[in-house]
C-alpha cells in the first residue's frame, strides 16, 4: 500500500534558490499588511503627540541640519532654501537606512518568532520596508507642503516633471536597501562584527552620499567614484524635482538600476536559500 | 491502525549541531568549507566537521496517515523537541527528507507573535495571521474566540495589562481555532491553570476525533498522551525505540527509563552528587513503575553524607507535577547532626496524588542556608483509573472527611 502520489509540501537538507514559492508568498499577504499595521501602532502607541511624530522626526533632524551644517559650516545648497534642501536630503536618507537596518536585523530581532513558527521569512523585510514607505508618504505631504511655500514666496524653487520619477526613485532606493540589507543578515547571522561593522559603513556612507551637501562641490578627481554610488544619482535626481537648473545624470542613473538590480536579486535568492539554515546559529 | 492517506513521510531524517563556540576559529574552517567548494569540487569539506558535531537525531523514518495523534515521548534531550522543529520548519534537518500533504500548523508556544502594545482584538489578527488565517477566516471565529478565551470586557485593553492566565487564555483561544489538516502541539498544555488546561484538552480531544486531522503531539504527561493519542513513538538519544500503541509503547519507556527516575545509588562519595556539605549515597522511590497505581502508598527514601557538622539542619522534598507546579513540600524537623550518613524517609499516603506524573527535588539546608539542592532526582507516575477523559479535579485528592446528613425531612 505505498502511496507515491503529489506532495504538497517538502522539507530538505538544502533549500534551492529557485524553490521560491510566490503562491504561499501571496497566501500570507494578509500578515504582511499586519505586521505594517503592528509596527506603525505599535510605535506611536502610548504617546501624546501620536502619529504626529512620523512628521515630527525628519523635522527635527532638517533643523539640526540646517543649523549646524547651513549655518554654522556654512556649506553649499547650490542656491536650494536651506530647509528643502536637508529636507530631500534627510527622507531619501532615513528612508534607506531604516530599510537596510530593518532588512539587516530581520532575523536576530524576529527571532522569538521564527524559534516557533514557520512562514516565508521574506515577509518580515517586506513588511519593514512596507512600514515605512508609509511613513514616506506622510513625509512627503510634509515636503510639498514646505515646498508649496516656497513656491509662493517665489524662493528659487520650481516643480518640474521630474516629480513623477520620485515613485520609481524610491522602489528603487527600498530594493538597494533591501538587497543590501538581506545579503548582510544572512552573514551576520552566524557572525555578529558585520553588524558592528555594518553601522559604522552606514554612518560613513551618509557622507559619500550628497546628503548634506551639493554634488557640485566634490573634486573632479573623486567624481566617477562619486557617480558609482548608487545612491548618488537617486539622491541627485530626487532634488532635481524642485530645480529646473540641474542636469540628470542619465549613465550614472542607468549603472544605478544596474548595481540595484544585481544587489537586490542577490539579496532575496540568497536569503530565501538561507532563510532556514541561518536559525541553526541563532 | 487506520489506513487513512499518507499525510506525512519522514525519509531518513538526521540533525547535527555544530559543538563550540562561534567566533574566529568557526570563521576559519568556514573559509576552508568555501574553498573546498569552489576549488575542489570532487572532495567534499565536510569531513573533518564530524568529531565536533553533535547528532541530535540519527536516521528517524517513519510514516504518518490522516486521522491518527501520534505522541512522541522520551527524556529531555532525547531529539523529541528537535524533531517536532523539524517537521514545523524552523530549521532544517541536515540529512533526509520530510514531505507532506495538507496544510500544516505548529503550536510549539501559545501566542507566538503577541505584541505587548497592541490590544486583545489586535493581538487576535496579528497571532491568527502568523498562524497561517487569513483576515476572514478570522473574521468568521473572531466572536469564538473571544467567547473561549472569556476575555471579552478586555478585548480592547493592551494585552501587556493582561494577568499571566488572560493572556494564556486568549492565545489558546486564537490556536484553538485554526483549521489545519495536520496540527502540531508541543506541550503547551503546560500553561494555565488546571480547569483551563482541562478545556484545552477536551479541544484537541474533539479535534482528534473528528478523524480527518492529524495531530502530532510531545508531552512528559504520560497520562495525557495515553488517553489523546493511538499512537505513540518513543525517542531515546535521537533514535526512534519504539512505535506503536501507546501503553505498550509508554510501558518500555516506563521500563526503559526508570533506572534513573527511581532510585539513583552512588558507592563512594567522590562519585556521588553533591558538593563539600552533602553527597547523595541514595535517594529512592517505593514502589517503582508498574506497581504504582492509584491505591498504593508511596515511599520516598534518602540517604546522603553529612561532611560538616550542621547545628540546624533540615531536608525539604518537593514534589512538583509535569507542569513544574510544585504540588508538595514536605519539611523535616529542624536538627543538629554530626559529620556521617544520614537518612531520610517519608511517605506519601494512597490515593493522595491525582493521577499524573511527578518530579521530586531534594533541598538541605542548615538554618537558612541552602547547602545543597538534588533537582528533579526522581520521578513517579500515578496511574489513573479511569478511562474517562476528565482529570480528577484540583492538583492533591488528600481525603479529608466530608460528611453528609439530613437535617430534617420535609
Amino acid at each position: 500500500m505505498e502511496e507515491s502520489g503529489k506532495w504538497d509540501w517538502k522539507i530538505s537538507p538544502v533549500q534551492k534558490w529557485y524553490d521560491f514559492n510566490w503562491q504561499e508568498f501571496v497566501r500570507y499577504r494578509g500578515l504582511i499588511r499586519r505586521f505594517v499595521k503592528r509596527d506603525l501602532l505599535s510605535n506611536y502607541h502610548q504617546t501624546i503627540m501620536g502619529s504626529f511624530w512620523l512628521v515630527l522626526q525628519p523635522l527635527l533632524t532638517t533643523l539640526v541640519f540646517v543649523l549646524i551644517f547651513g549655518n554654522i559650516m556654512k556649506i553649499s545648497t547650490d542656491g536650494f532654501p536651506s530647509l528643502l534642501f536637508y529636507l530631500t536630503g534627510n527622507i531619501i536618507w532615513g528612508f534607506f537606512s531604516d530599510c537596510f537596518n530593518g532588512s539587516m536585523y530581520s532575523f536576530r530581532h524576529n527571532l522569538h518568532i521564527f524559534k516557533k513558527i514557520y512562514f516565508p521569512r521574506l515577509i518580515i523585510p517586506v513588511s519593514v520596508v512596507m512600514t515605512h514607505a508609509f511613513r514616506l508618504l506622510i513625509q512627503f505631504v510634509l515636503l510639498f507642503a514646505i515646498s508649496f511655500y516656497y513656491l509662493w514666496a517665489g524662493d528659487q524653487v520650481e516643480l518640474t516633471w521630474r516629480i513623477f520619477l520620485f515613485p520609481v526613485l524610491f522602489l528603487l532606493t527600498a530594493c538597494f536597501a533591501m538587497g543590501l540589507g538581506l545579503l548582510v543578515s544572512t552573514f551576520s547571522v552566524k557572525y555578529k562584527d558585520l553588524e558592528n561593522f555594518m553601522q559604522y559603513f552606514l554612518r560613513l556612507y551618509m557622507f559619500a552620499t550628497p546628503i548634506v551637501y551639493p554634488s557640485s562641490i566634490v573634486s573632479e578627481k573623486y567624481k566617477v567614484l562619486f557617480w558609482l554610488n548608487p545612491l548618488t544619482p537617486l539622491v541627485e535626481t530626487f532634488k532635481s524635482g524642485f530645480s529646473e537648473q540641474t542636469e540628470l545624470n542619465y549613465p550614472a542613473l542607468g549603472i544605478a538600476v544596474l548595481v540595484i538590480a544585481v544587489i537586490f536579486t542577490s539579496g532575496v535568492v540568497l536569503f530565501k536559500k538561507r532563510e532556514l539554515k541561518v536559525m541553526d546559529y541563532l | 491502525m487506520k489506513a487513512g492517506k499518507l499525510v506525512i513521510r519522514a525519509e531518513g531524517i538526521a540533525k547535527s549541531y555544530r559543538l563550540g563556540i562561534t567566533g574566529a576559529g568557526s570563521f576559519k574552517k568556514d573559509l576552508q568549507d568555501w574553498w573546498h567548494a569552489f576549488f575542489s569540487s570532487g572532495k567534499k569539506g565536510g569531513e573533518h566537521q564530524d568529531n565536533d558535531a553533535f547528532w541530535a537525531l540519527k536516521d528517524i523514518t517513519f510514516d504518518i496517515r490522516e486521522g491518527e495523534v501520534v505522541g512522541f515521548i522520551g527524556k529531555n534531550g532525547s531529539g523529541k523537541s528537535t524533531l517536532l522543529k523539524l517537521i514545523s520548519r524552523i530549521y532544517p534537518p541536515t540529512e533526509g527528507f520530510i514531505k507532506g500533504r495538507g496544510k500544516v500548523v505548529s503550536l510549539l508556544e501559545v501566542g507566538t507573535g503577541f505584541h505587548e502594545e497592541l490590544t486583545g482584538r489586535e493581538n487576535i489578527y496579528l497571532n491568527g495571521e502568523i498562524l497561517g488565517m487569513t483576515t476572514s477566516q478570522i473574521n468568521d471565529c473572531y466572536e469564538d474566540i473571544v467567547a473561549f478565551s472569556g476575555v471579552e470586557k478586555f478585548i480592547d485593553t493592551p494585552v501587556k495589562r493582561y494577568s499571566s492566565g488572560m493572556y494564556v487564555r486568549l492565545a489558546f483561544a486564537v490556536a484553538a481555532h485554526i483549521d489545519p489538516d495536520i496540527l502540531i502541539i508541543d506541550e503547551v498544555l503546560a500553561v494555565g491553570d488546571a480547569g483551563f488546561q482541562e478545556k484545552c484538552l477536551a479541544k484537541i480531544q474533539e479535534i482528534a476525533s473528528k478523524g480527518d486531522k492529524t495531530i502530532i503531539f510531545v508531552s512528559h504527561d504520560m497520562n495525557t498522551v495515553r488517553r489523546l493519542c493511538n499512537r505513540v513513538m518513543y525517542l531515546s538519544e535521537g533514535s526512534i525505540i519504539a512505535d506503536g500503541p501507546p501503553d505498550a509503547v509508554i510501558q518500555k519507556y516506563l521500563k526503559k527509563e526508570q533506572i534513573d527516575y527511581f532510585l539513583q545509588e552512588y558507592d563512594s562519595p567522590e562519585q556521588a552528587p553533591g558538593n563539600d556539605s552533602i553527597r547523595i549515597k541514595k535517594a529512592q522511590i517505593i514502589p517503582p513503575a508498574e506497581a504504582s497505581g492509584k491505591d498504593s502508598s508511596f515511599v520516598i527514601q534518602a540517604s546522603f553524607w553529612l561532611s560538616k557538622p550542621a547545628t540546624r539542619f533540615s531536608l525539604a522534598i518537593l514534589v512538583y507535577n509535569f507542569m513544574g507546579d510544585c504540588i508538595l513540600n514536605l519539611d523535616s524537623e529542624t536538627a543538629g547532626f554530626d559529620t556521617g550518613l544520614i537518612e531520610a524517609r517519608s511517605v506519601l499516603p494512597a490515593g493522595f496524588l491525582n493521577p499524573s506524573s511527578y518530579y521530586v527535588t531534594l533541598i538541605f539546608s542548615d538554618g537558612p542556608d541552602q547547602l545543597f539542592e538534588f533537582p528533579v532526582c526522581l520521578s513517579f507516575d500515578v496511574a489513573g483509573q479511569t478511562e474517562s477523559f476528565s482529570r480528577a479535579k484540583g492538583l492533591v485528592n488528600p481525603g479529608f472527611p466530608l460528611l453528609l446528613k439530613q437535617a430534617s425531612i420535609a
